[in-house]
């Protein structure tokens, strides 16, 4: 009996095997094709992200976009962003790699809100907590706000870990005035 | 699977890839990607279902690879997407029965490969997709009964019968097939 497996074994891995060395494998353009359909997702699933923050829609050619590496700021340093007052800022706040983060907390001052066209409860709140793991792929966070008072707003990032311990914290400025055009408020990064 | 040295290069290379290297995610595909379709095209029934279903299970791996936490288990956990993948396809395809009578009578398509591979697909299409299964992981792939339990999400005395009725069954098929 055990013989008899240990043949049928044999036999089946050398059926296996004489295939093995003469199949042809798959199509030369695998790798290609993986490689186009893998960066096209991942482009659909940032732009799906952009949506949700209502980036994508028609509103959205009036916003300014500013991107902030954080860091450390003390009050009488420069802003990181400029923009205009009752506008829709998109900012999309670049972080560096955090680990143990699980999510991430953005939190506004009383005159600044947050904006979303498919979720316009949000403006309600002062801040939002969303996952976010800050692995390599996963520096950004995207987020639409608006204020209409003048003067220099504090925006706080916190990092959460699983247990929503803050493991660290970010922050943000913004100096909010009535005469910035797009074009300085896209150019200006922050340190 | 880490026995041969092709094996620690993609463990090596999937950690790269994990930490933001793009340029691995290429060697990865290389690496795998004949062992993988072959996995594939003994689990369809034609070339053109294998060549899509190697690319999705590809594709899926590498956007979540990431998440892997043990880079030295890729291979398994890629080989595991690939089998429910097929799994998916299967019960979608028993949804659509006016299509299932079709495909059911569809002949295996040629490939111009020579010998016995035209047999052994043929051999293992009348065979359950588990059975077929567990046959290819151990006897084609080489997968060890700890690697492809996991793959199948079976225990190891499951597998191990399963693999004996698997094997009777495919040669004696394998056996009909080549005499006639």
């Amino acid at each position: 009996m055990e013989n008899g497996m240990i043949n049928e074994e044999q036999r089946a891995k050398a059926i296996f095997a004489k295939a093995r060395s003469a199949d042809a494998g798959p199509s030369v353009y695998m790798k290609t094709r993986v490689l186009a359909e893998l960066r096209e997702r991942r482009q659909a699933l940032s732009l799906r992200r952009w949506k949700f923050w209502g980036v994508a829609s028609p509103v959205a050619s009036a916003f300014l976009i500013a991107i902030g590496f954080l860091a450390g700021h003390s009050p009488t340093q420069a802003p990181d962003l400029t923009a205009s007052t009752h506008r829709l800022v998109a900012v999309r706040i670049e972080l560096s790699q955090v680990k143990n983060a699980n999510f991430a907390e953005i939190i506004l001052p009383e005159d600044v809100h947050f904006y979303s066209e498919k979720f316009p409860t949000l403006e309600q709140k002062q801040s939002i907590t969303m996952a976010w793991s800050g692995g390599a792929e996963n520096t950004k966070l995207p987020v639409v706000i608006r204020s209409d008072e003048l003067g220099r707003k504090k925006i706080e990032i916190r990092i959460l870990d699983q247990n929503r311990r803050v493991i660290e914290k970010r922050s943000l400025n913004i100096e909010f005035t009535d005469s910035v055009t797009n074009t300085e408020a896209f150019e200006r990064s922050a340190v | 699977m880490t026995k041969y040295p092709e094996d620690r290069e993609l463990t090596k290379w999937v950690s790269q890839a994990q930490d933001g290297d793009e340029a691995s995610l290429g060697l990865i595909i290389e690496s795998i990607q004949k062992d993988l379709f072959r996995f594939c095209l003994y689990l369809c029934r034609d070339s053109q279902q294998a060549e899509d279903l190697c690319q999705e299970s590809l594709v899926q791996a590498l956007q979540k690879i990431h998440k892997l936490k043990d880079a030295s288990a890729f291979k398994s956990w890629l080989f595991k997407s690939a089998k429910n993948l097929h799994l998916d396809l299967i019960r979608a395809q028993k949804h659509r029965t006016y299509e299932a009578l079709e495909e059911a009578s569809e002949p295996i398509a040629e490939t111009p490969n020579p010998d016995n591979l035209l047999e052994i697909r043929r051999s293992l299409a009348e065979l359950d997709p588990e059975a077929r299964a567990v046959l290819i992981l151990i006897d084609s792939e080489g997968f060890s009964y700890t690697e492809a339990s996991k793959i199948l999400d079976i225990s190891e005395s499951a597998l191990t019968s399963r693999l004996y009725r698997a094997r009777e069954a495919f040669l004696k098929k394998f056996g009909q097939g080549e005499r006639k």
